[in-house]
């Protein structure tokens, strides 16, 4: 198994996406240290378990670093020194016009999805350099390129991640460490299957590949980067989209741009 | 080991039958045989791609021998050393030839023979010199970027059919044509390439694997570099 003998760090991992990632790395032979602020993260623990594969829970939340210092501790002192981190937290709770948007839920977001990243990279990544391997993956985005209607919040983050991604793959290269960026495009995770059924199927509509996106085949190109066989992909950035991105019209945006001006 | 063989090698050692196709016939047989001699499943077959009867060929003997086709990696390229003056018209139509018009025209067949299997997987393998091109290889780097452009079309067209395209862009890779570089260029490319390496062949046919395995069944209209980050690096 291509991950045996690794141990994994992965925030988010309570559903979605995240619980997906950790049962593919787990699958793949490595152990898996979960973070998450929600208690049905203990679930996922359990699944990693009955793929024989150790694991433990921090449940902490990403944007607080005291927390992620004190977590990121607990597991390291269960399971080991962390090999591969997947920044996967995040949320969406800031979906308003751009004027109308709360500052509070701004920087909620930030906290969560771009702070949360940085928070738990540097929490793991000194002893990574030490011991000259490490790797690294951000969830992004498509929305980190075309943006998304009334979320200025969610897309800004997303491209931040970009730009981490990206300055630590410069920066810790020469110690071992990659770091490598996925943009899934529309998944179906539990919150995309409670959008407006409309709106989610005009953009399956839109997204050349007819479907939307499984947990599972964004946890599989997880587990492809961190794997040896990708150790010369550094700084990457992969879309994940049945070719969603290639649209410039997607989630509701259509309606929006022929709604004539913006609403203040 | 060219890029190619390396490709080619993965995927016969993930399980495929692999057609070692390149327009010199004595290579083609030379690799085809090596690889039966390794245990894997492999036929030569001639295709000089910048010619259309040869595609047309190509196309035909697939259909009649194997009665379809799950996977096209697209990697013959022309790489003219020149400055873009001493770019004359008869090199610049010999050059979209082979890598844009060969490619474009093979993929159109593949797609054809995919369709009736419900799907399968095309994949460019371009360059970094797509994103950021290098002097003295213009009409390559041109050529690179329209690659780029290629597959997202067809990515964009193809995709309801189950028909994946996908690009991957390498870095220096450890062939012929970079063991050519002088030192002074070699030291050059590891201060440049943040992980302070080449890449191995067998490390563009891990990607390519990966796009055409089911675990890449999402990806579609993606540009994969594998570069080492040598791409970040310079902007």
């Amino acid at each position: 198994m291509s991950l045996e003998g690794r141990i994994a760090l992965v925030s988010g991992a309570a559903r979605g996406i995240g619980r997906a990632i950790a049962l593919a790395l787990a699958s793949d032979g490595a152990d898996v240290g979960l973070i998450d602020i929600d208690a049905g993260v203990e679930e996922t623990a359990a699944a990693v378990r009955g793929l024989n594969r150790r694991s433990c829970v921090a449940r902490a939340d990403v944007s607080r670093v005291e927390e992620i210092a004190a977590g990121v501790a607990a597991v390291v002192a269960e399971l080991g020194s962390i090999d591969l981190l997947v920044n996967n937290a995040g949320i969406v709770n800031n979906i308003a016009p751009f004027v109308k948007m709360k500052q509070a839920a701004w920087e909620r977001e930030i906290g969560v999805n771009l702070t949360g990243a940085f928070n738990l990279a540097r929490a793991v990544i000194g002893p990574m350099a030490e011991r000259g391997f490490g790797r690294i993956v951000n969830i992004s985005s498509v929305a980190a390129r075309g943006g998304l209607f009334n979320q200025a919040g969610y897309s800004a983050t997303k491209a931040g991640l970009l730009g981490l991604t990206h300055t630590i793959a410069l920066e810790y290269a020469r110690f071992g460490v990659t770091c490598n960026a996925v943009l899934p495009g529309l998944i179906g995770t539990e919150n995309v299957l409670a959008m407006p059924a409309e709106i989610r199927n005009q953009a399956v509509a839109q997204t050349p590949a007819r479907r939307l996106g499984k947990p599972e085949e964004i946890a599989r190109l997880v587990a492809f980067l961190c794997g040896d066989d990708a150790g010369f992909i550094n700084g990457a950035e992969i879309d994940i989209s049945g070719g969603g991105h290639l649209n410039t019209l997607v989630l509701g945006s259509r309606k929006e741009l022929s709604g004539g001006p913006p609403r203040t | 080991m060219g890029i190619g063989e390396g490709i080619a090698r993965t995927l016969g050692q993930a399980g495929a039958h692999v057609v070692i196709s390149s327009r010199k016939t004595e290579d083609c047989a030379r690799v085809a045989q090596r690889f039966r001699d390794e245990g894997l499943s492999a036929e030569p077959r001639v295709c000089h791609i910048g010619r259309m009867e040869d595609i047309a060929s190509m196309a035909a003997h697939l259909s009649r021998v194997h009665g379809g086709l799950d996977i096209l990696v697209n990697n013959a390229v022309l790489s003219p050393w020149r400055s873009i003056e001493d770019t004359d018209p008869s090199l610049f139509t010999k050059a979209i030839e082979v890598n844009l018009r060969g490619n474009w025209y093979l993929s159109v067949e593949a797609a054809k023979l995919m369709k009736p299997r419900g799907g399968g997987s095309i994949v460019n393998i371009a360059s970094v010199a797509a994103l950021h091109p290098d002097r003295m290889l213009a009409l390559y780097s041109t050529l690179k970027t329209a690659m780029i452009g290629m597959s997202r079309s067809f990515a964009l067209e193809y995709g309801e059919f189950g028909i994946r395209v996908n690009t991957v862009l390498p870095g220096v890779i450890d062939t012929k044509l970079a063991a050519a570089f002088n030192v002074a260029a070699r030291e050059q490319i590891l201060r440049n390439t943040p992980l302070g390496r080449i890449g191995d062949p067998r490390e563009i046919g891990y990607a390519v694997l990966y796009l055409c395995a089911p675990s890449g069944a999402f990806v579609t209209g993606a540009s994969l570099v594998v570069d080492g980050g040598l791409s970040i690096a310079s902007h």
